[in-house]
């Protein structure tokens, strides 16, 4: 009932549930992986001086996988609405607390454990969102 | 204190580049003459959000030498408001009454994230 609802050419039904969700995990894995990477490399402090940070193995692959991730996102969004695929992307806060947990043997405080929870319940509501009967 | 306002600006421009790729896929979705990959990579809108990512980056270093690290986090979940909401003011997207509780709690858990572990 929306008085805005009569802009046909900006519409982008889409669920997560589609292809554009399934892109948008993807994307926002490769982003995830990439911080990963990049906190692994800045950890390392191998050669304290700027170009050889730069110019790490590690650093350039994290950016590349970064660009693509980054690019992926933006195919997503001409397949999704940007108040439903933002809010999503913050399933990246999850598979980066697993990933510095499981991977870097990083601690997680109990509190952020809660804020995953929240998190995940409110994607939970997304990813479930009937976009035939909004209202 | 200027460095809250460097550390706003920042969040601001994630939030407008956001904005600015989905108005781009929007009219690349239109015009079907500009499907083509490199149209979209050089799109103004494109290029300008990368630009505004890139200063956003840097402006947030710049915030983090002189602002606490738990008090500057936290404030990123602000975007989970904006972003959705700059998506209804300008695009038309429909709120759905769900839509909007999964923005607040999602938001919420960032939020609360971000609090913790700071110390």
């Amino acid at each position: 009932m929306g008085d805005r609802s009569e802009i046909p050419d900006q519409r982008t039904p889409e669920s997560l549930r589609g292809i554009g969700g399934t892109a948008l995990f993807v994307s926002v894995l490769l982003c995830a992986s990439a911080h990963l990477i990049l906190r692994h490399a800045a950890s390392d402090k191998v050669g304290s001086d700027l170009f050889g940070l730069f110019f790490n193995l590690r650093i350039l692959s994290g950016l590349g996988i970064y660009g693509l991730g980054t690019a992926l996102w933006i195919y997503c969004l001409g397949k999704l609405d940007l108040s439903l695929a933002f809010p999503a992307s913050a399933i990246q806060f999850i598979i980066v607390f697993v990933g510095a947990k499981w991977i870097l043997g990083e601690p997680i405080p109990a509190l952020r454990l809660v804020g995953a929870i929240i998190i995940l319940i409110g994607i939970g509501l997304l990813f479930f969102e009937r976009r035939e009967l909004d209202a | 204190m200027p460095e809250i306002l460097i550390a706003f600006a920042s969040i601001l421009m994630v939030a407008v580049s956001q904005l600015l790729f989905k108005s781009a896929m929007s009219d690349t979705r239109r015009l079907a003459e500009n499907r083509g990959i490199g149209k979209i990579v050089f799109h103004p809108k494109i290029v300008l959000g990368l630009v505004l990512n890139l200063a956003s980056a840097l402006c947030w270093i710049v915030a983090l030498r002189k602002l606490q690290i738990s008090f500057l986090y936290p404030m990123l979940s602000i975007n989970y408001l904006l972003v959705p909401l700059g998506a209804w003011w300008l695009f038309g997207e429909r709120l759905s009454k769900r839509r909007c509780i999964a923005v607040c709690v999602i938001c919420l858990g960032v939020f609360v994230s971000l609090l913790a572990g700071t110390s």
